[in-house]
């Protein structure tokens, strides 16, 4: 820990760059937390036993606006979201000019990933208080989650990337498996019928799962730390998001085959249905749920720190701070009230149903208002012009 | 300076260590009251209450848990304690008041209910079990004829706790086969899913005994009617894909008391959607493969002649069982238990509609069942 304190200290000036699995790694962990267990349900309320479907679709998209924001990196080479719609909407002559146009765009998202913090963080305690430790208050597993996420944020990006790395294959291989695994109790009937696909169904399908693909934002900040002109690391960030994506759909594939969406519709967290009723074989383990919820908690600690550092870098940067630090331990007690905030589990999820909506949009529309802003003034052209895009 | 303040942070981890480590929910095993079964019924005192009868191991009792004094086997070592209240989880409270130690669910392996109850329905009870994490979906679930109590009392003596009995019985004759299996979790599936008539084990406690006595059906969350052992078999053939056991006919119409008995062994059901003009028609092919394990005819089967006959024999006896089954479902249950529905939705969802379906549709569904059976070996027996 000692050596890393230093070496972040020594890069504090100088951006940190992610190598190409570090940028994969936070990515897929970052879009992998809560949404996991409740995505069954959610796509499959609306689009019946095509919510596959809309899971893939859905990939498909933000995969789109990943490739969108890469593009944007492209023309603007170290700038993330912030600093790049400075320079996209200023004017050399006045600097400031940039700075105010910029404000809503940081701002939005500002907003966006407090409330997935606060979100996060209070879906983690709800399931953990409903399923596992029932008598543990709420206060105490939001509380150590955001604490706990609080201590990462302290750091810097560089720590923050490898904890990712180091997670991500602790949260993929159990939730894969699990995928995997419940397939035995899988009627594939259930599936059916694939046609006539009700589109209008499907659409909104995607629609309520999109939460679960929620922090692919991330990238708009990690953005300014990456070497997007190299072709691997573009195809890293696509990687980040089609491991989700893979996973999304196994889990919703077999959630669909082994309850049918009918049943779907009864289960608040229905993958932790899943893993309750999956065996593995030869009885080595034969309650996994708890095994998978410790792993879970990973993929949630990701999920959580990662926004939070991202909402603590972005106010730093927007009021030119020396350290994130400083936004981190007074954000703490505002998040903590803001998770706190729903009365019950079902506002939270329609809370969280609210903020991914605005999450989806400000991704989606801001990056393409940048790029679109950006080709029509010709800017970053000039980065591009020795690379092949 | 910078030391010293690393210093600092490192006694606030330190301090981070140490609250981190309480544990709210921490609860010593001997601390809890565990259930390994629950049984439902009606109050004896007709007043609308519920009545919840646990059953409830008593750890020392148990052989192999220190003091030997267990091991006998028998009701020493398990306690029967029953509570009533207005819902389930008020007689669940009730109990607890009764009792020295927190109770726990989390072993229960067997649900029983009352057959006066499952047709009155079991919505409402299955509401609160769905809501208690502890209550797993891997449990069986079992509609008890008579009082659900009975079964709990009822000792078999081969297990320590006797309902273990119960849950090896339905597990291991699932695994053969023989009986459908139907946990907790599929029959929510299954009452969740509107192409599929839910069904239920039925057991009957005969003083020591416990008896699997065929399927409840249930409409909605009442039980309506129940199958009988028999047509199971055609269930369990139709519907799963498994074999449902041995099987016997006889040999010749001309002597119906020699048998031959046929075990099936592999099984493909094929079900296939037709429709001529405005008439719906289902076609079952089922063909099993299997040996002769015994016969009473005294004929010689290394005869192709008679191999013949009997696979004839065995697949008429079959095709009349099943339609008795599938004519029984549509004239009197007018519930489509064997999931034709599912099928009918999945291949050709144009055809199906949920309103009309089950009053109208499935009854004058025209199902042809054809067999065909196949005799691979005929025992030790060269004859």
């Amino acid at each position: 820990m000692r050596v890393i304190v230093r070496m972040s200290n020594h890069n504090q000036n100088k951006s940190f760059i992610l190598s190409s699995s570090q940028v994969m790694s936070l990515i897929t962990s970052t879009i992998i937390g809560v949404g996991v267990l409740t995505l069954p349900r959610t796509v499959t309320e609306k689009a019946h036993q095509s919510g596959w479907i809309s899971v893939l679709i859905g990939g498909m998209i933000s995969l789109a606006i990943t490739w969108m924001i890469m593009k944007l990196s492209q023309r603007f080479h170290g700038k993330n979201i912030l600093s790049a719609g400075e320079s996209v909407l200023g004017s050399k002559k006045n600097k400031w000019l940039g700075k105010v146009f910029a404000f809503p765009i940081a701002f939005i998202f500002m907003i966006y990933w407090i409330l997935m913090t606060a979100g996060v963080a209070r879906t983690f305690g709800e399931v953990v208080v409903t399923a596992v430790l029932v008598k543990t208050p709420l206060e105490v597993t939001v509380g150590t989650m955001l604490f706990v996420a609080f201590l990462m944020v302290t750091y810097d990006m560089e720590v923050m990337a490898r904890v990712n790395e180091i997670l991500l294959p602790i949260i993929i291989i159990p939730v894969l498996l699990i995928a995997v695994l419940s397939f035995q109790s899988a009627y594939f009937y259930r599936l059916l019928p694939l046609f006539p696909l009700d589109w209008i169904a499907v659409f909104k399908g995607v629609l309520a799962g999109v939460f679960g693909y929620q922090g692919y934002e991330l990238m708009t900040l990690i953005m300014g730390n990456i070497q997007s002109e190299r072709k691997e690391i573009r195809r890293a960030a696509m990687f980040g998001i089609a491991i989700p994506m893979l996973v999304y759909t196994l889990i919703v594939i077999a959630g669909t085959a082994a309850f049918g969406y009918e049943e779907l519709k009864n289960l608040m967290w229905p993958t932790l249905e899943l893993v309750k009723t999956t065996e593995v074989p030869g009885l080595i383990l034969e309650r996994i749920e708890s095994a998978f919820l410790g792993v879970w908690v990973a993929a949630v600690f990701t999920t959580t720190a990662n926004i939070y550092f991202a909402v603590c870098y972005l106010i730093k940067q927007l009021l030119g701070l020396k350290h994130h630090r400083y936004v981190a331990i007074v954000m703490l007690p505002a998040l903590y009230y803001l998770a706190m905030w729903p009365r019950n589990v079902h506002l939270l999820f329609e809370y969280l149903t609210y903020a991914s909506y605005i999450g989806f949009i400000s991704s989606l529309g801001i990056p393409l208002f940048l790029l679109v802003i950006a080709m029509i003034r010709k800017q970053g052209e000039k980065q591009k012009g020795g690379q092949p895009s | 300076m910078k030391e010293a303040l690393r210093g600092r942070f490192l006694i606030l981890y330190l301090l981070v260590v140490v609250v981190l480590t309480g544990c709210w929910d921490q609860q010593e095993i001997e601390e809890r009251t565990s259930i390994v079964a629950l049984a439902l019924d009606k109050s004896t005192r007709d007043d609308g209450l519920i009545r919840l009868s646990a059953q409830i191991p008593i750890p020392k009792k148990v052989a192999g848990s220190g003091t030997n004094s267990g091991g006998a086997g028998g009701k020493e070592a398990v306690k029967i304690i029953s509570s009533t209240g207005f819902t389930v989880s008020g007689a669940a409270n009730n109990l607890q008041k009764r009792l020295n130690q927190e109770l726990f669910y989390g072993h229960t392996r067997v649900i029983a209910i009352s057959e006066d109850l499952a047709k009155e329905g079991i919505g409402p009870i299955l509401d609160s079990l769905r809501r208690v994490p502890q209550i797993r979906r891997l449990l069986w679930p079992v509609v008890v004829k008579g009082e659900a109590l009975t079964l709990l009392q009822s000792n078999p003596k081969l297990e320590q706790i006797p309902i273990l009995y119960l849950t090896d019985l339905l597990h291991n004759n699932a695994a053969l086969e023989i009986i459908p299996d139907i946990t907790l979790g599929r029959f929510y599936s299954d009452m969740s899913d509107s192409t599929v008539g839910p069904v239920m084990n039925i057991i009957e406690a005969k003083g020591d005994e416990m008896v699997w006595d065929g399927l409840a059906v249930f409409k909605l969350d009442k039980m309506i009617g129940q199958l009988n052992p028999k047509e199971v078999y055609s269930f369990l053939q139709i519907k799963e894909e498994k074999s449902g056991g041995t099987v016997y006919v006889p040999c010749h119409p001309n002597q119906p008391e020699k048998m031959v008995v046929l075990k099936p062994k592999t099984i493909v059901t094929k079900k296939d959607f037709k429709k001529a003009g405005d008439h719906l028609a289902l076609n079952i092919t089922i063909r099993i493969e299997g040996d002769v394990v015994e016969t009473q005819c005294g004929i010689p089967l290394s005869k192709q002649e008679n191999i013949t006959n009997i696979e004839r024999a065995i697949a008429n006896d079959m095709k009349n069982r099943a339609e008795q089954l599938i004519k029984r479902l549509q004239t009197e249950m007018h519930q489509d238990v064997l999931a034709f529905a599912t099928l009918l939705r999945a291949t050709h969802p144009q055809w199906w509609d949920p309103k009309t379906w089950e009053s109208q549709e499935f009854p004058k569904l025209d199902v042809n069942v054809d067999y065909r059976v196949h005799i691979r070996r005929t025992g030790m027996e060269a004859m």
